[in-house]
């Protein structure tokens, strides 16, 4: 198995490609048309960066992983389906649903998998939680209550050409992603409240989302860049699941170590000790090439989570309730 | 008739008008601890959540209405709220004026559980019952509220909770 990374403009494509070592697959390519950024890829992975996509494409690769800004996933998921390469697209999947649209059919033209990183769903707190979900321990589900809470990304994410969206976006997706997982039900109805309050910039840092499934459940999300940098973690992502037997909380991140610092001014860090959730994304996502099975998470997934996040958008901006 | 009623035993429809409503979130020493700190801050906007659940409520919306009086003497008047609910869960979320949003979850007819948060511009405040606690077997937060005494003048009015539940609804 052969993977080309496309960018590394997002920081995700760091872990990814150590996953991809740790399972003993071989970076074939990397494309990046950032000058400095590919320089600094060609010391660290010691070959040699395509910055043209015609270059890139002429390598031996099987599948790509797609790492760059949010606005470019459409360009680089065309390119790659056109050239009958998997795709492993982060998240966002695009900035509008016509976007999504576009890149699910172009990989169904060229018979290419299409597959959305959303890492949470390997996490091993958040696939237990499921499994007692559906082995009826929680009863049925009533609501949820969940968090994604980080520290401001800076750079392109807080250009709202690039990133299409802020906190908002990137912080909704994922939670969205496993609510829908857990309940089989897509997202009816939001109510949100969207802000900058963090930052000086103009893009959103912060909000809070009322949710209603098609099936009943109700459910509010935290989304935000709220944590500071001295913060003693990058952030988080909770769930809390209602049922009508008991509540079950899951701390994605939960298990750390506290490490108090002398003489530092982040004197106190969580240090997560949990089980490397991108490992598992990576994983399954090879399984899937190689199996050419369909892949546990679609690019329909990664466009019902967008959704959700631009009716919130949608609702704060309008000041009411957005329906499907 | 006059007196106080906590907002967890009223059934709102049989509350006389003489009658005072109190919030028991009024009285949780983490709350008017938090509250302080809260308001050292220079501006107000931030996210203030809270997650309550309580063993018995005969009239939800009561008990989210009641706790949102107290709150917004905190953050100021509402300026938009929304809410969703099932029998056994209730979610309320908040924009207030001078720019705090807000979300409340709310859960009826289960062991006591309390959380506060606040993300603020200076500074991130968090308590969780479960964790924030003295004893493992026994509920302190609980046991301290009741060293804290309300009294009539910290209770709400029938006609500033019908105000309040209006407005949410």
């Amino acid at each position: 198995m052969k993977i080309g990374m496309m960018s590394f403009a997002h920081m995700h494509a760091y872990s990814y490609a150590d996953a991809l070592k740790k399972q003993g697959i071989e970076i074939s390519a990397i494309f990046d048309d950032d000058s400095s950024r590919a320089a600094q890829l060609e010391k660290d992975f010691g070959i040699q960066v395509d910055r043209t996509y015609e270059t890139f494409f002429s390598n031996e690769i099987d599948a790509v992983i797609v790492c760059s800004e949010n606005s470019r996933h459409l360009e680089m998921v065309q390119y790659a389906a056109r050239n009958k390469k998997h795709i492993l697209c982060e998240k966002p999947l695009a900035l509008s649903l016509d976007d999504c649209r576009t890149m699910i059919n172009v990989c169904k033209e060229h018979h290419v998998l299409l597959q959305t990183a959303f890492p949470v769903r390997f996490n091993s707190v958040i696939c237990n939680l499921k499994e007692q979900i559906d082995h009826g321990d929680v009863g049925d589900i009533i609501a949820f209550r969940t968090t994604n809470r980080g520290q401001n990304p800076g750079g392109w994410f807080i250009d709202a050409s690039k990133a299409g969206g802020g906190a908002v976006l990137d912080h909704t997706v994922h939670m969205v992603d496993i609510m829908r997982w857990f309940t089989g039900s897509e997202v009816k109805e939001v109510q949100a409240f969207v802000d900058t309050i963090y930052h000086e910039g103009e893009i959103d840092d912060t909000g809070l989302l009322m949710i209603e499934f098609e099936n009943g459940v109700i459910a509010s999300h935290d989304a935000s860049w709220s944590r500071y940098p001295d913060y003693p973690t990058w952030g988080d992502v909770m769930i809390e699941v209602i049922g009508t037997k008991k509540t079950i909380r899951a701390d994605a991140f939960g298990e750390h170590l506290s490490i108090f610092h002398k003489n530092k001014s982040q004197n106190l860090t969580y240090d997560f000790v949990g089980q490397d959730m991108d490992y598992g994304l990576i994983s399954d996502f090879i399984e899937s090439v190689q199996n050419l099975r369909s892949p546990s998470i679609t690019g329909e997934d990664g466009m019902r989570a967008v959704e959700a996040a631009l009716m919130a958008y949608e609702s704060a901006k309008k000041n009411e309730t957005v329906r499907k | 008739m006059t007196g106080v009623i906590s907002s967890e035993q009223a059934k709102w429809s049989e509350v006389h008008e003489s009658k005072k409503l109190i919030s028991p979130l009024s009285t949780y020493p983490v709350f008017i601890k938090a509250k302080s700190a809260i308001a050292e801050e220079k501006s107000k906007k931030g996210v203030f959540r809270i997650r309550h659940v309580l063993s018995e409520a005969k009239d939800p919306i009561t008990v989210a209405a009641v706790d949102l009086l107290v709150i917004k003497k905190l953050f100021g008047e509402v300026k938009k709220c929304f809410m969703k609910r099932h029998d056994e869960h209730l979610i309320i979320s908040v924009l207030f004026e001078e720019g705090t949003i807000m979300q409340a979850d709310y859960t009826f007819g289960r062991p006591f559980h309390f959380e506060l948060e606040w993300s603020g511009q200076e500074r991130i405040i968090t308590f969780n019952s479960d964790v924030n606690r003295a004893f493992s077997n026994e509920n302190i937060l609980f046991e301290a509220c009741k060293s804290v005494k309300s009294d009539q003048h910290s209770g709400f009015t029938v006609h500033e909770v019908n105000q309040m539940v209006e407005l949410m609804s």
